[in-house]
């Protein structure tokens, strides 16, 4: 055979194989919460999108969704035990709170020289903060929250109250509330449901999470207080704050009762069925109806949304019905900061496995998800599912402000300056499901005085006693 | 017999390698764990520390543990000695065919019978949602209270341990029923027939002849139940999941917590070998009071 004909054949396999080599597909395991509004966008658009865009470049990825138990802490304890086993998935979201664990944990990887190579600049320095522990940088987010109290339009003008409505006092909500409750019945009749139930703040451990962000925490900044004192780097045992809002809990639950049954925490599903209530016009004639909660604020564009359970149907339709205003202080002035109105933020974050066999592709999954024409295409799709855009190229960005409703606007200049977030420490979800178990003590018909003893001691065990201070 | 022995130890090698396997290494690697600080997330997820017997002290003086096993302790005597014992004891006499309690008692005995023992064959999962849906608010139960003029009660929030006492027991004495059945039919007829004859009162034959004679059953029976009522879990789990705050929170939901639900793996193994030394206790105490009387 001529030597140029064996070299040619040669080359040629050599060629196929290194052809065969870069298109060998790279398989990378994704986990998002299945009971996000936009799960089905990721499954629909994001994963095929990217697919055939990395297919173009040449390195073909393939994206296999794992879908974990729903809600959030059957998620994160699937999470954590594969974390832990080393087969968690190359990819997943999770909740910005427990980065500081996690990090220090070993799982996640550490992506500080990656996005700021990327567009890390164009990030607001509060969204920065949610995904930073220790100086490093270990998720992206698309979106932030605030939470607004929301109340019912149809329930107030019912019960005599003015509508529109700003209390500026935990005095002014209780006395709404008391309205409500002396023409409980009255009211329920007229709108064809169960019963009437004036207010309700989230509580029990059952409500997880939920329980500590949109219950208790809006309650203790009101009084002017923080779980963590950063002043003195220690855990607050003690303070008139921690009482305040404990007390709160006892008024409406046990002392007058101007919410649900305390049991309604203790079985089931109660953050679900809360919201339920909260969007009740009558559709659910078996069921009450509550006239108002603080909750996060995704639920306003769930209430108009015909595919969500939490939809109000027209007519009266979410606009006519369903109001919302800023959370007060207890007093004027009393809340953290001396504010009038306060509010706490948190969100999600993607983060990527530090067992992840190829991190740059993965990082590439990343950066599609979080580019700011992905993020607008988002939020065009379903609408809310970027509330409080992360990147501030966004927010600037003339389509946004033609996209955005008035909730939006209304979000970003009123609530985004008086929020504040959780600490950003690796006991916090322990001190956390402490405030829970509190909240279900007042509940069974603890005092305030004996609950506060109750955490303190408990507190200290769990952190420390060294790390624990009384404040006044 | 060496060559049989050898072959006798091929035939169980692959049942003792799976049972290594899923078995004996992690009750090993749980008792080795009990003595680390190892954590599924948090610093020491990443560097476990050996830390000796700190652990077991923390568990002595761990409120929350004792709690458990003062819970653990009445959910057993509840459901297990004097609700799965004493009732399957009661039924297996009154569903006996040799006595008669009651003229049409083939029938009825035997339709008794099987219900028992089709409560005791259904999955604890089932059993779960079947009592959920009989206690919860919006159950059964209440709907029926309703239905008399009654006010709704929640069951399941205000007498939860009494739930679960009462779902084990109807869960658990289809088994013990069929075991003292089986003892009572091998008691020999002739020595309960002399006591007749002897003009003893069908209670007196009961307390003096039938039950001395059953102690035996009775006993390896309450060791096994005690053993078994130690480890339900899922049950209780799904009926109440230890709550409200920890008024139902049985040593197993205890452990499970500590490992699943706060991530302290390490402690998590502490409080699960906690609640086998419990348990093989009790187990010894019942084998020396069977041991005596043998």
């Amino acid at each position: 055979m001529a030597s140029w004909l064996k070299t040619a054949i040669v080359l040629g396999i050599l060629a196929l194989g290194a052809i065969g080599a870069a298109q060998e597909t790279v398989t990378l395991s994704f986990a998002y919460p299945t009971w996000f509004s936009d799960y089905q966008r990721f499954v629909d658009w994001y994963i095929p999108a990217f697919e055939e865009f990395m297919a173009a470049r040449g390195t073909p990825v393939k994206i296999q969704v794992v879908e974990l138990p729903a809600p959030d802490d059957p998620y994160r304890e699937a999470v954590v035990l594969r974390l832990a086993a080393g087969t968690a998935p190359d990819i997943f979201a999770e909740d910005t709170f427990y980065i500081p664990a996690d990090s220090l944990a070993g799982y996640l990887l550490d992506i500080t020289e990656l996005v700021e190579a990327w567009e890390w600049e164009r990030w607001v320095p509060a969204a920065r903060d949610a995904v930073t522990f220790q100086g490093r940088v270990w998720g992206l987010n698309r979106d932030t929250d605030v939470r607004p109290l929301y109340w019912r339009k149809d329930i107030f003008q019912a019960a005599g109250l003015p509508v529109p409505w700003q209390p500026t006092s935990w005095e002014e909500v209780l006395s709404a509330a008391r309205a409500i409750e002396a023409r409980r019945a009255e009211i329920a009749e007229a709108l064809g449901v169960s019963d009437v139930v004036p207010i309700a703040v989230k509580a029990g451990t059952l409500g997880g999470e939920a329980t500590t962000m949109q219950g208790f925490y809006p309650l203790l900044l009101g009084a002017g207080g923080r779980l963590y004192d950063p002043g003195s780097g220690k855990w607050v045992a003690k303070s008139s704050a921690l009482l305040a809002a404990l007390e709160f809990y006892h008024t409406i639950y046990v002392a007058e009762r101007l919410a649900v049954d305390p049991e309604f925490w203790m079985a089931g599903a109660p953050v679900d069925k809360i919201h339920l209530y909260l969007s009740n016009v009558g559709q659910r004639p078996g069921e009450p109806a509550l006239a108002m909660l603080v909750t996060w604020d995704g639920v306003w564009y769930d209430a108009a949304n015909p595919q969500h359970e939490r939809y109000i149907p027209e007519p009266p339709g979410r606009d006519a019905v369903l109001g919302y205003c800023k959370w007060p202080a207890k007093e004027p002035g009393s809340g953290i900061r001396g504010q009038d109105f306060v509010t706490i933020s948190g969100g999600w974050a993607m983060a990527i496995n530090s067992r992840c066999q190829h991190p740059e592709i993965a990082f590439e999954f990343l950066k599609f998800v979080h580019s700011k024409g992905e993020c607008l295409a988002n939020r065009l799709a379903i609408s809310g599912s970027i509330r409080l855009p992360a990147r501030w190229d966004i927010s600037q960005d003339p389509l946004f402000s033609q996209i955005a409703t008035d909730y939006d606007i209304w979000c970003s200049e009123e609530l985004v300056p008086l929020t504040t977030v959780r600490p950003g420490l690796t006991e916090y979800p322990k001190v956390s499901d402490l405030v829970q178990e509190a909240t279900d003590r007042i509940l069974l018909g603890e005092s305030p005085e004996e609950v506060l003893d109750w955490y303190a001691t408990s507190l200290a065990r769990v952190v420390g006693s060294d790390n624990v201070i009384e404040l006044p | 017999m060496r060559k049989r022995l050898g072959f006798l130890a091929l035939l169980m090698a692959p049942a003792f390698a799976l049972w290594a396997t899923f078995m004996l290494g992690p009750a090993l690697w749980g008792v080795y764990i009990s003595f680390t600080n190892e954590a599924l997330t948090g610093p020491a997820a990443a560097n476990p520390r050996f830390i000796g017997i700190e652990n077991y002290q923390r568990l002595l003086h761990d409120p929350l543990f004792w709690g458990s096993v003062y819970r653990s302790f009445l959910f057993v005597l509840g459901s297990a000695i004097v609700g799965q014992a004493g009732l399957g004891l009661l039924l297996a006499v009154l569903t006996s065919e040799r006595r008669r309690i009651w003229p049409r008692v083939r029938l009825t005995g035997r339709l008794a019978t099987t219900l028992c023992w089709l409560a005791w064959v259904t999955p604890e999962t089932l059993i779960g949602w079947c009592w959920i849906s009989f206690l919860d608010y919006d159950g059964v139960l209440n709907q029926m209270l309703s239905a008399l003029g009654l006010k709704p009660v929640y069951w399941l929030v205000h007498y939860g341990m009494p739930s679960i006492i009462l779902a084990n027991i109807w869960w658990g004495t289809g088994w013990s029923m069929m075991l003292f059945k089986a003892a009572l039919e091998s008691i020999p007829r002739e020595v309960e027939e002399a006591a007749e004859v002897d003009g003893a009162s069908p209670w007196q034959r009961f307390r003096h002849v039938t039950l001395p004679l059953l102690r035996r059953p009775i006993g390896v029976n309450i060791l096994l139940i005690t053993i078994w009522t130690y480890g339900v879990f899922g049950l209780p789990l799904m009926m109440t999941g230890g709550g409200p705050g920890h008024r139902t929170e049985l040593m197993t939901i205890y452990a499970y917590k500590t490992g699943f639900k706060y991530f302290e793996i390490g402690y998590g193994a502490t409080v699960s070998i906690g609640v086998l030394l419990i348990t093989l206790l009790l187990a010894l105490f019942y084998h020396r009071l069977l041991g005596r009387e043998g």
